[in-house]
C-alpha cells in the first residue's frame, strides 16, 4: 500500500486507483444550495411574550395555592366526620325499655380550643368523603354556622389568593386583546417583573 | 508508513486546533456574513462544505437519502448558527449535524434496502463500487467518514484535516487502519 497516495495521491497504488474510480459513482454531484427559510421571530414580540408566559405562571401559581390553602383549611362545620366528634349521651339497651325521654344528645368537638391544622387535616380528609358533605349548607337551621377565627382567617386568605387570580388573569386577556385602557397597569406590571 | 509509527489512540474531534492543522481557517468572517443575512455568503459555504457532508452522511444512511439530508444539514446550520460558538470551527460543527441528521433517520424511518443497487448488479463497475461502500459501512464510525472522503469524495488527507477539524494526524491513521481493515474485508468477501 502506498502510504503517499492514499494522503495526498502523489505517487500511484493501483488498487486504491481502483477503488477510488468504483467509488466515484458515489461521489457528490454539485447542486444548488438549498432555499434559506424566512426568519420568522419578531424581537418586538419577544417582551409581550415573555409577559404573557410571566403572567399565565403567576395565574397558575396563585390557583394552585389557593387550591391548596383550600384543602388546609379544616372545615369543621362542613364535614362532620365521625373521627372528629363523640357522642355523648345515655346508650341504647338491649332488651330494656325506659319510659324517661332520652337526654339529647350533643356533639363535642374534640381539641375544639386548639386545634392542630395536621392533625385534623388527616383525620377529616374532605376530598374523601363526598362533595355533598363540602357545602356550606349548615345541617341545622336553628344553629346556624359560625366560623373560628382561624376559619375566617384561612377564608379570608381564600378569597385575596382568588382576587389575585382573578386580576392577573384579567391582566393576560386584556394584554392578549390588546386593551388599550390596561396598558399602564401592565407597563406597571412590567416593570415589576423587570426589577 | 509502517505500523510502529502509527502509535496512539483513534482521535475523533480533538476540540483544539494542532499547530500543524494548516492554512489559517477563513471560516469566521464568512459565517458572520451568514449571520448578517449574506446569503452569497451562504453559498459559499454550502459550496466548500457540501461534499465534505455528503461523504460523512454517505457513510452512514442509503445513497438515496444522502441528498435531502445533506439539504437538511445545511438548513439546519443556518438556522442555528447562533450557537456555533467557535467561528473557526465550522467544518467540525458540520459534521456533528451530519451525523445527528444520519442518527435521527435512522430513529424515524424504518432502514429500508437499497433497491437500486440491486437492480444494477449486472453493471460490474458499480456492483464492485456497492460492495466496497457495503464494507466501508461495516468499519468503525471514524475509519469509515475518512475512508468515504478518501475515496468517494477523492479529498486528500489534508483536506480531510482541515474541513473535518481532525487533526492530520488522526486522518492519518485512520487512513491507514481503515484501509487496512477494509482490504481485509474486502479480501474475506472475496474469498467466500
Amino acid at each position: 500500500m502506498n502510504e503517499e497516495y492514499l494522503w495526498n495521491k502523489t505517487g500511484n497504488d493501483p488498487r486504491i486507483e481502483g477503488m477510488e474510480n468504483a467509488l466515484k459513482a458515489f461521489r457528490y454531484a454539485p447542486t444548488a444550495p438549498p432555499e434559506l427559510p424566512a426568519k420568522t421571530f419578531v424581537l418586538e414580540q419577544k417582551p409581550r411574550r415573555r409577559f404573557l408566559s410571566f403572567g399565565l405562571a403567576f395565574a397558575s401559581i396563585a390557583a394552585v395555592i389557593a387550591v391548596g390553602v383550600w384543602f388546609l383549611i379544616p372545615h369543621k362545620n362542613a364535614v362532620i366526620s365521625n373521627d372528629l366528634v363523640k357522642t355523648v349521651g345515655p346508650q341504647p339497651t338491649v332488651g330494656h325499655q325506659v319510659d324517661t325521654p332520652p337526654a339529647p344528645k350533643v356533639e363535642l368537638p374534640i381539641r375544639e380550643s386548639s386545634p392542630s391544622p395536621i392533625k385534623i387535616r388527616h383525620l377529616a380528609r374532605p376530598w374523601a368523603k363526598s362533595m355533598n358533605t363540602l357545602a356550606f349548607k349548615p345541617k341545622d337551621k336553628d344553629h346556624p354556622v359560625t366560623f373560628t377565627n382561624e376559619e375566617k382567617y384561612a377564608y379570608g386568605q381564600l378569597m385575596l389568593a382568588l382576587s389575585i387570580t382573578e386580576s392577573k388573569l384579567k391582566i393576560v386577556r386584556d394584554t392578549i386583546a390588546g386593551n388599550e385602557e390596561m396598558k399602564p397597569l401592565i407597563e406597571k406590571q412590567k416593570n415589576l417583573y423587570q426589577k | 508508513m509502517p505500523d510502529h509509527e502509527m502509535t496512539g489512540d483513534l482521535f475523533l474531534f480533538a476540540g483544539t486546533e494542532s499547530e500543524t492543522a494548516g492554512p489559517v481557517r477563513v471560516e469566521a468572517g464568512l459565517v458572520e456574513r451568514i449571520a448578517a443575512g449574506d446569503e452569497e455568503a451562504f453559498g459559499e459555504l454550502y459550496r466548500k462544505y457540501a461534499p465534505m457532508v455528503h461523504g460523512i452522511t454517505l457513510a452512514r444512511v442509503p445513497r438515496n437519502e444522502v441528498d435531502d439530508i445533506v439539504q437538511d444539514v445545511f438548513i439546519s446550520a443556518y438556522k442555528n448558527l447562533h450557537t456555533l460558538r467557535d467561528k473557526n470551527a465550522v467544518g467540525g460543527w458540520l459534521v456533528m449535524i451530519a451525523r445527528n441528521r444520519a442518527t435521527e433517520y435512522f430513529r424515524r424511518a424504518k432502514p429500508t434496502d437499497e433497491l437500486s443497487e440491486n437492480l444494477s448488479e449486472h453493471n460490474s463497475l458499480l456492483a464492485e463500487a456497492n460492495e466496497i461502500l457495503t464494507a466501508i459501512r461495516a468499519l468503525p464510525d471514524t475509519f469509515r467518514e475518512t475512508l468515504v472522503l478518501r475515496l468517494v469524495e477523492g479529498m486528500t488527507g489534508q483536506e480531510i484535516a482541515d474541513q473535518t477539524g481532525l487533526t492530520p494526524e488522526s486522518v492519518r491513521v485512520n487512513l491507514h487502519r481503515g484501509m487496512k481493515l477494509l482490504r481485509e474485508k474486502l479480501g474475506i468477501e472475496v474469498k467466500r
